[in-house]
């Protein structure tokens, strides 16, 4: 039982610390901590379940305790700042100011065309348009345009816009969500009255019915074939 | 940072447990050894019957144990032991002191192994 405990502190400590020397690259989305759990609870899991002679409690114990190290972890980082940088590093910029920074470059292991990918994936297809790329501690790539390739906005337009609110699903698939009815403010006869206006006889012949608080209504009916 | 508290806690009743268990697997095996012991110096006084109706004393105890040794012992370890029971159960039967001097052996050898393979040390951490 100790060593099932011991050696899970071992191999998550030492997954965590390879993780971080590999770098951002290797996360894909995650945060370190949690890619680690993740690729270890999958196997410990897996074990006692293949092979009926190692105990249960085998798997449960190991899997409790990355449960309590990754508790424990997120609130050491949530307290102490400086490990949160130490253990999953800290975002860097591979394009500032519209310079790449070939040394980050090369320091996360990224290259030219892994860079062009992850700009392309984001539409931008020119590099030039590009003031900040930055390389988050969960491996994603946030880019922000410089001022002029990025599109016009209403407030930069003086434009006077008013917000739709959020459109809440009333009907889906020929039922009626009663709790966003009542977020919406709207009873469930002006609904049926709703549908009756666009021509479904009742909400079970609706296939999607939106609305936002300020009565903004997308509708469509269910197909009959489908 | 409570859920943190918490888990270190529990972290802590873990290993609190763990070493429980190593105490109380240590202690079993220790008993279980000395039941063999009994029935092998019975053996060796040439008693057979007595040495058989001690070794199967010894087995119940072990039987009535497998619900917890089950949980915390590899199946395959517990096997071995089971097997080395019978053994020499057969050799004493067999009235084979020589080859039940061997079986006795293996059998508190397996024992051992049982408890060396819970306590914390480099060789089964690593």
């Amino acid at each position: 039982m100790a060593i099932v405990l011991l050696r899970t502190i071992i191999i998550y400590t030492t997954l965590l610390l390879c993780m971080r020397i590999m770098g951002k690259r290797q996360l894909g989305e995650l945060e370190l901590s949690e890619l680690v759990v993740s690729v270890l609870a999958a196997d410990l899991a897996s074990l006692p379940l293949q092979d009926v002679g190692i105990p249960l409690i085998n798997g449960l114990l190991a899997i409790l305790t990355l449960f309590c190290l990754e508790l424990i972890l997120s609130g050491l980082v949530l307290r102490f700042h400086r490990l949160r940088g130490l253990l999953f590093g800290r975002p860097c910029f591979l394009v500032e100011k519209g310079v790449i920074n070939q040394k980050e470059m090369h320091r996360n292991r990224f290259t030219v065309d892994e860079l062009t990918e992850e700009l392309r994936r984001q539409s931008v297809t020119d590099v030039a348009t590009v003031d900040y790329a930055v390389l988050e501690t969960d491996g994603t790539l946030n880019v922000i345009l410089s001022p002029a390739a990025q599109p016009v906005t209403a407030g930069q337009l003086h434009c006077e816009t008013a917000g739709d609110g959020y459109p809440y699903i009333l009907i889906s698939d020929g039922r009626i969500l009663s709790d966003n009815l009542r977020k919406c403010a709207r009873d469930e006869s002006w609904l049926r009255e709703e549908c009756r206006r666009r021509g479904a006889p009742s909400p079970a012949d609706v296939f999607l019915l939106t609305c936002t608080p300020e009565g903004k209504i997308f509708f469509a009916p269910k197909e009959v074939n489908a | 940072m409570k859920k943190a508290i918490a888990a270190g806690v529990l972290l802590a009743l873990l290993f609190a447990a763990a070493g429980w268990n190593i105490r109380r697997v240590n202690r079993f095996t220790d008993e279980m050894v000395a039941q063999v012991e009994l029935s092998r110096d019975f053996c060796r006084e040439g008693n057979l019957s007595a040495a058989a109706s001690a070794l199967n004393a010894a087995m119940d105890r072990w039987r009535e144990a497998e619900p917890w040794t089950h949980i915390f012992i590899r199946h395959g370890e517990l096997d071995a032991v089971s097997d080395a029971f019978f053994d020499v159960l057969i050799q004493l039967g067999a009235r084979d002191a020589d080859a039940a001097e061997g079986a006795y052996e293996r059998l508190e050898e397996n024992l051992r192994c049982i408890d060396d393979l819970e306590q914390l040390s480099l060789g089964t951490v690593f």
